[in-house]
């Protein structure tokens, strides 16, 4: 139990500030001087403060945790800090009062940054999760996201493709929107940025980074996450996905300390793929092109034999024969280094850092360099006034190669897929179609569809830069006791340059010598936010008030520029004049602003119940006129039902609180200028080749449209019991979105097959489960748990009269539509073809009465009458079969081929039997973390888990395919159907390619994504004070750690945790994604 | 006073540097344009009209994928898949669909197509429109009317269009205003046909006479107009009486002396000669990398990597078809790919027996030569020909025959000419004798695939001579595992089916019988 000094009155730390910095001169007539120490796990903590209980008396401890206070004998001294309990300590005759400050697990004290103010979390009406730095630091993850993962309910992090400095999609309760945004709006220091990932692909990458990435997380002091509308809804118009506020570090009161953290770090792959071993290879293109002695120069004979059809020996010395997933990938070092300073006096604090981030990916090449600094500077100018500034600094620069393509053939795939695809053996004779150097290495296949790994990796480029400033100047001004006056001026640059080079020397940069890719980009937003707070209390009722006038405009632009045909060697990207064929030169721009009224009142009655109202009122520039300004109300309560008297003497119940909200918030996130008429380029050409250029009309105007709107209830517990060992946090929430902007569907006779407008809903519902836990606390031995668990239910409510629409996934080129947004289904269904296994020998009447090896005898015996390979015999199928639109007649089946299953019944397969086959969204998620302490050793065990989701291996469309003969296989291929192999759903050599329907997506593609993962174990020891003093530092810590130790799962690629592609509606997709690593990590804080 | 001088200097900052004035929430694009905003002057008009050429560019030729417009050309896709020109491999997608006759309400081409063609309507509609509608103080009245006339020929082309592939579909005379009211219904054939012939009849009495490089011209117009004549003497309308407008339109063409023949047939569709005096309007197009590429020479091309000047082999020559060519008719030559391009040039592709290696299941049409130099996948420079000068002569037969008119002079003046071009040694490709009515009528249908196969035309051609199912019926074989397509058919597929997605976001819609 906790005791409240400000019962009533605190909302604000800086409430506290305030107060005790003017009050604390007046004195008290009887009063003696108390003087003491201030100590928490045995070392000095400064900045605590002590106030005089019932008065405004107070003072802070100084850098030694010592302290000097007047106070009479009948006085009651409060010891109070953040994060730990607070201690009230009668006078009575004692001069010294040393205290040791014990840790508050409960954290319901702890102050929660909730967008324009703070409030303590037991005050909270919202349901808010938050991270604080400790648990940050302790971990020290590469990316803000990771140091998400799994430890916040409500809260979905997913990685894209993968690679180093890649980005995550993060999903706050579920996708509200099909259109218009899904990412969380990320507040850094009170800057708001849109949107969560960028894409910057040029050429055929698929690459995305956030626009976070360039923020060390170390800096970050807290991470806040805003789920439901009573928190959201002061974000109005761009509240719905959630927000998320960052704030970096602020500097504290006391003597400078200084800090040096570095960990080094080695990675490597943690799982390969199953492919199809070289001997495996080897048999199956053997199997493929049977040896025909009446054609002993055909070189697909040949390819693997030699010049007696026998199949070649690997061990022969001219055979070679590589593994590529080992080829291509190494133990990667991850170095980080960062210095930082923090200090201050009562007037001024200050926080500076400096990182540097070298780390380097597990595929040859690639790697993510970051510089990070910031700089944090508070001063009280006078008692009324307060100023400061803080700029955070961040550059990256990432290398390597392309993981994820849109493409992914022509010659246009990622790395993995061609070191998935290419010839683990290259044999004797040369292939046809193959491209090969100077020294005789195979360098690409079939007609440079895929390339050695190797010569992509020594020959392609493809280099980024990012930069990325959040300035931060602010005034505050004490009008009168309680107002408080605050002035802010924010501003966020950033830019980059990504460049691509595919190599002159194979394949599709070969075909044009050389295609190189020049971008550049560069955004800038300014914010001005005037803040006006006041704060009062007057007996059992406390009221606190915050009004806020704000602007953003934000602009973007970027510039590409491309060139092929390179002569001169190794330039090319940096001197794009001396290409041979110069391509057209493309360019963006567009800017959007925001202005803002908002208000929130929060009423607090005898600390039992709170009352949050808030509103804001937006404007935008994205719609027209009439409906450019919208209203986003909020309400929450909370009933402290501890405070009541009827429970103030339940011992084991230590709080207990219960609260709603419902609000409303919005999303503008679509693209600048959708609701004006436009006429776009449309040139032609005349002569020949004479370009003229034209323009034809391609949007009509739409003044309608305007956000789209997410209404959100909620409803929480928390409670904590026995002593605060147990803390149980539950909400739970629905929320519905309308007017979402779709693309509503017109006659095209019109000239326009859609218009942006605002029509449909979608719903999310979810429950959210947090529980946390002091297991054993004694002196030397600490275990505390934290278990959270969230399930969310997205449904697709109304498409606005349609039915449903398709969305292609990047990819295979051939498949048309492989994920259905359709009404009554979740967003990120897969739709395609469900899979039946394959014809067998029962379909066949041919084969009645025989026995599988009679049947497979059979088929042996026809093709060698017909001079056939056995999987070219084709029989007659039973006619109560269903077939396939691949092979529209009847007799010229055979065992072996997919079969599908016919979903409208007619007995023909083809795009009209497609149906959801899969459904990317979890059941369930969380994380469980487990924190141990044994004397100076601290020891964290991190799992996450997601569970029911299914990943789209879209990578399998051609790992499996079995017409190909060039390309190694996915393992499954193993178990592929032959005539003595006929149990099994793996289709025959050429079975896609003679019944398959193209241009679907198969639901052997889909395959469940749950996973367990350890995701982090962190051990480490923390010198103790007084040896740290002895050898002239402050304090030490080394730890070891490792990430990502062990998934458990069935998902046959690298990893389940995957969302290729910056496209919403096609989450869970892997095409060609990154590997993902384990790392080993050491690391080292030291303080001075 | 200090502090509060402080504060206010302070705020002052902060606040001047917000922006107050009324503009802060209007947007102000500069990366795209107002129609209203441009139409003002000749040169702004002249750019709305490029617009309108643009619009054709993407789907009455064999598709413009760097567009953005898909990959749903009406020229093959209509005029070439699913007749006797081609067959198409498993592989193929909705392209065998259409090859094996198979069809639906829901396939994503027809709908691509449907939707293509009347997006360009809507553009083209718009040109007729707002240009017509601008002032003699903003332009010339005869700059105007020249504008008008040669977007009506573009609105002629998309027109006749979706009345061949459709047959029943609603007449869009004007831009689309607003979205109300858009629930349109189909028109008769007979008023879509007046309204294509009233357009050509326009821009035939407005345009100039020359070779336009691309543009409408009054030969265009013409050479148009007779084809569409022709067109109304065959399924579904069968107006023979229309032979002797098309004779007499198409004698104006040819008596106007704008055109004449290349002497030598493959150089008809090089690089070099694009816009040619052959070409009587071809549809033009460059790249790579332009954004203003078609498909010639990927679509139809021979084995081997697109980016060494292959086709992609997504449809493959009809044996039958290359077997009715003499052997020494240099158009078979020309036309069908018997060689791998990354082992062979092009020049050794056509004239090198050495290079016909290719399995015969794997020939492929080609008929624009990809160099292997600077090839061009997906992405190519090659005008797409949409009314060549041989074309006018043998509609011109066909307009005489019709008639029961041709004479052996007519026969040497049209279709001799083209054979005498073709002749490689003195005593290949026979001239023409000319017989019986049905005699010579099945000898023009014969020639016309030969001088303009994968040109886009072969599916109405066999509609009009009354030979759709006879000619796919004739295919057996071909191509890897193409499938025979005769088994399938059904007299309703001699047109395609209205989209499923169109009838049901409009009612007033009905689908075509059969469907």
């Amino acid at each position: 139990m906790k005791f409240h000094l400000f019962k009533n009155l605190k909302t604000t730390t800086f409430a506290i500030v305030i107060l005790s910095l003017l009050c604390f001169s007046f004195s008290n007539g009887q009063s003696k001087v108390v003087t003491g120490n201030v100590i928490v796990d045995g070392a000095p903590l400064p900045g605590v403060s002590i106030l005089v209980k019932n008065t405004s008396r107070g003072i802070y401890t100084d850098f030694d945790g010592n302290y000097e206070i007047e106070a009479s004998p009948t006085d009651i001294l409060v010891f109070s800090y953040i994060g730990f309990l607070t201690k009230e300590v009668l006078v009575a005759d004692q001069t010294t009062i040393n205290i040791t400050m014990v840790e508050d697990a409960s954290s319901l004290d702890e102050v929660v940054v909730i967008g324009y103010g703070t409030v303590k979390r037991k005050d909270l009406t919202g349901s808010v999760s938050s991270i604080k730095a400790d648990e940050i630091e302790k971990v020290q993850t590469v990316s803000f996201e990771n140091a998400l993962a799994g430890r916040a309910t409500g809260l979905q992090v997913v990685s894209s493709e993968g690679g180093p400095g890649s980005s995550s999609k993060i999903r706050v309760r579920g996708g509200t929107s099909i259109n218009a945004s899904n990412d969380p709006l990320y507040v850094i220091d009170g800057f708001a940025i849109d949107g969560g990932a960028q894409g910057t692909s040029v050429g055929i990458g698929n690459s995305s980074t956030s626009p976070l990435n360039s923020i060390d997380p170390s800096t970050i002091e807290s991470i806040e996450v805003l789920k439901d509308a009573s928190a959201t809804a002061i974000y109005g118009s761009r509240g719905a996905n959630g927000v998320i506020i960052i704030t970096t570090k602020k500097g504290k009161k006391g003597r400078a300390d200084f800090n040096y953290e570095t960990y080094l770090g080695v990675s490597s792959l943690s799982r390969k793929i199953d492919l199809l071993s070289a001997q495996e290879f080897v048999d199956w293109r053997n199997e493929f092109t049977p040896w025909d002695p009446d054609d002993p120069n055909d070189p697909f004979v040949g390819a693997f034999r030699d010049e007696f059809g026998n199949n070649i020996d690997l061990r022969d010395p001219r055979v070679v024969l590589t593994d590529w997933q080992d080829e291509i990938t190494r133990d990667a070092v991850i170095t980080n280094h960062k210095l930082s300073v923090i200090g201050g006096s009562d007037k001024s604090s200050y926080a500076a850092s400096f990182s540097k981030l070298d780390q380097e990916g597990i595929i040859n090449t690639s790697k993510f360099e970051r510089y990070a600094g910031n700089l944090r500077i508070d001063q009280t100018i006078t008692d009324r006034l307060k100023a400061g500034m803080n700029l955070n600094v961040g550059f990256n620069q990432t290398g390597g190669v392309i993981s994820a393509a849109s493409e992914n053939a022509n010659g246009r795939s990622g790395i993995v897929t061609n070191a998935t695809l290419f010839s683990p053996v290259q044999g004797i004779t040369r292939l046809p179609g193959a491209e090969y150097d100077a020294d005789g290495r195979l360098l690409t296949l079939r007609d440079g569809d895929v390339a050695n790994p190797n010569a992509i990796l020594e020959n392609d480029i493809n280099n980024g830069t990012a930069q990325n400033i959040f300035g931060n100047v602010y005034v505050q001004y004490k009008i009168a006791d309680g107002l408080t006056f605050k002035s802010s001026l924010r501003l966020n640059t950033f830019g980059g340059k990504n460049k691509r080079y595919f190599s002159e020397k194979f394949g599709w940069g070969g075909t044009a010598n050389g295609r190189a890719f020049v971008n550049t980009y560069q955004g800038r937003g300014i914010v001005t936010e005037q803040n006006l707070n006041y704060f009062k209390s007057f007996g059992a009722h406390a009221i606190n008030v915050t009004a806020v006038y704000e602007q953003q405009a934000t602009s973007f632009e970027n510039l590409t520029a491309a060139a092929t045909g390179f002569d001169l060697p190794n330039v090319n990207l940096d001197n794009l004049a001396s290409a041979t064929v110069t391509l057209p030169t493309q360019s963006t721009f567009s800017e959007n602003s925001l202005r803002s009224y908002l208000a929130r009142v929060q009423y607090d009655y005898d600390d039992r119940f709170v009352l949050n109202v808030s509103a804001r009122y937006d404007g935008s520039s994205r719609f027209a006129d009439d409906n450019q300004w919208g209203f986003f109300p909020s309400a929450g309560f909370a009933w402290k039902v501890k405070n009541e008297q009827f429970l103030k003497d339940v011992s084991w119940l230590n709080s207990l609180k219960l609260k709603v909200s419902y609000g409303e918030t919005g999303n503008t996130a679509i693209g600048s200028y959708r609701s004006l008429a436009s006429a776009g380029l449309a040139s032609s050409i005349f002569n020949g080749n004479n370009i003229t250029t034209g323009v034809a009309i391609e949007r009509l105007s739409n003044k309608d449209l305007t956000w789209e709107t997410t209404s959100q209830i909620d409803t929480g517990i928390s409670l904590s019991l026995f002593n605060n060992r147990l803390s149980i946090e539950a909400d739970y929430y629905e929320k519905e979105t309308t007017d979402l902007l779709l693309e509503r569907p017109l006659p095209s006779t019109s000239g326009y097959t859609t218009a942006f407008q605002n029509i449909g809903a979608l719903s999310n519902k979810g429950f959210e489960f947090a529980l946390s836990t002091i297991n054993v606390q004694s002196d030397n031995f600490s275990w505390t748990s934290d278990f959270n668990i969230s399930f969310n239910e997205n449904e697709v409510l109304d498409l606005g009269g349609a039915n449903e629409f398709f969305v292609r996934a990047i990819g295979d080129n051939q498949i048309q539509d492989d994920y259905v947004v359709r009404v009554g289904e979740s967003l990120g269904s897969i739709f395609g073809l469900q899979v039946d296994g394959v014809y067998n020998y029962s379909d066949f009447p041919a084969f009645d009465g025989l026995t599988n090896a009679e049947a497979a005898a059979m088929i042996y015996a026809d093709a060698a009458a017909q001079g056939v390979p056995y999987y070219d015999v084709v029989y007659t199928l039973r006619d109560d079969v269903v077939l396939s639109s691949g092979q529209p007649n009847r007799d010229a089946y055979r065992p072996g081929m997919p079969k599908f299953e016919d979903q409208n019944g007619d007995g023909i397969i083809n795009s009209e039997d497609r149906t959801i086959i899969g459904n990317t969204v979890p059941d369930h998620f969380g994380g469980f973390t487990n924190n141990f302490k044994y004397k100076n050793f601290d020891f964290s065990v991190l799992t996450t888990w997601s569970y029911g989701n299914d990943v789209y291996n879209k990578s399998l469309r051609r790992g499996t395919t079995q017409e190909i003969p060039y390309f190694n296989k996915y393992g499954s291929v193993r178990d592929r159907w032959t005539p003595d192999n006929p149990n099994t759903d793996v289709p025959v050599i050429w079975g896609d390619g003679d019944a398959g329907i193209a241009g679907n997506a198969y639901s052997s593609y889909v395959e469940d994504g749950s996973f367990i993962r350890l995701a982090n174990i962190t051990l480490g020891y923390k010198l103790s004070n007084d040896v740290a003093k002895s050898i002239g530092i402050k304090s030490l810590r080394l730890y070891v750690a490792v990430d990502n130790l062990y998934v458990w799962t069935k998902y046959s690629g690298y990893d389940p945790d995957v969302s290729v592609g910056n496209n919403q509606l096609t989450p869970g997709l892997d095409v060609d994604s990154y590997p993902r690593a384990r790392t080993f990590r050491m690391g080292l804080n030291v303080g001075f | 006073m200090k502090n509060l001088s402080n504060l206010f200097l302070l705020s002052f900052l902060v606040i001047s540097m917000t922006s107050c004035d009324d503009d802060y929430l209007t947007e102000d694009p500069t990366n795209f344009v107002d129609p209203s905003a441009l139409l003002v002057d000749r040169a702004g008009a002249e750019t709305y009209l490029v617009g309108a050429y643009d619009a054709v560019q993407g789907t009455i030729s064999s598709g413009v994928p760097a567009n953005g417009s898909g990959n749903s050309g009406w020229a093959n896709h209509w005029g070439t898949l699913g007749t006797d020109e081609v067959v198409v491999p498993p592989w193929g997608g909705d392209r065998k669909l259409i090859y094996l006759q198979q069809i639906t309400p829901t396939n994503a081409t027809v709908r691509e197509m449907w939707e293509n063609m009347f997006v360009a309507l809507n553009r083209v509609n718009s040109v007729v429109d707002r240009i017509g509608a601008m002032t003699p103080n903003q332009i010339d009245i005869e700059d105007r009317d020249n504008f008008v006339a040669q977007a009506r020929f573009l609105r002629s082309t998309i027109n006749f269009a979706l009345v061949s592939t459709w047959e029943n579909v609603p007449l869009i005379k004007n831009e689309t205003t607003s979205l109300d009211n858009l629930e349109v219904s189909q028109a008769s054939t007979q008023e879509v046909y007046d309204f294509i012939i009233e357009d050509l009849q326009y821009a035939e009495s407005i345009l100039p006479a020359e070779q336009g490089g691309g543009r409408a011209t009054k030969g265009a117009a013409q050479a148009l107009l007779g084809k569409v004549y022709l067109q109304m003497t065959g399924f579904p309308l069968n107006q023979t009486d229309k032979f002797a407008l098309a004779g007499s339109k198409l004698l104006e063409v040819i008596n106007s002396g704008v055109y004449d023949i290349l002497p030598n047939y493959p150089q008809v569709f090089e690089l070099d000669f694009e816009q040619n005096n052959e070409m009587v309007y071809s549809i033009g197009m460059d790249g790579p990398g332009k954004n203003e590429g078609g498909l010639l020479s990927t679509f139809y091309g021979p084995n081997g990597n697109v980016n060494n000047g292959g086709g992609w082999g997504t449809c493959f020559i009809n044996q039958g078809f290359e077997a009715s060519y003499d052997r020494e008719d240099i158009r078979l030559l020309n036309n069908v790919a018997k060689h791998n391009a990354n082992a062979w040039s092009p020049e050794d592709g056509m004239n090198n027996p050495d290079a016909w290696t290719v399995n015969i299941n794997q020939w492929r049409g080609w008929k624009w030569h990809a160099s292997q130099d600077g090839a061009y996948p997906n992405d190519t420079p090659f005008d797409n020909p949409y009314i060549r000068y041989a074309d006018v002569l043998l509609m011109y037969a066909e307009a005489l025959n019709g008639q029961n008119m041709l004479t052996q002079a007519a026969a040497d003046m049209t279709i001799n000419r083209l054979r005498s071009r073709a002749r490689m040694t003195p005593n290949a490709v026979p001239a023409m004798v000319v017989g019986s009515q049905s005699q010579n009528s099945d000898e023009i249908l014969d020639e016309r695939r030969k001088e303009l196969c994968f040109e886009g035309w072969r599916r109405n051609d066999l509609i009009r001579f009354g030979k759709y199912q006879e000619a796919i019926t004739g295919i057996t074989q071909g191509g890897p595992n193409a499938g025979d397509p005769g088994t399938e058919y059904q007299d309703f597929e001699i047109r395609w089916p209205i989209p499923n997605s169109e009838i049901q976001i409009n009612p007033n819609l009905d689908q075509n019988p059969g469907y």
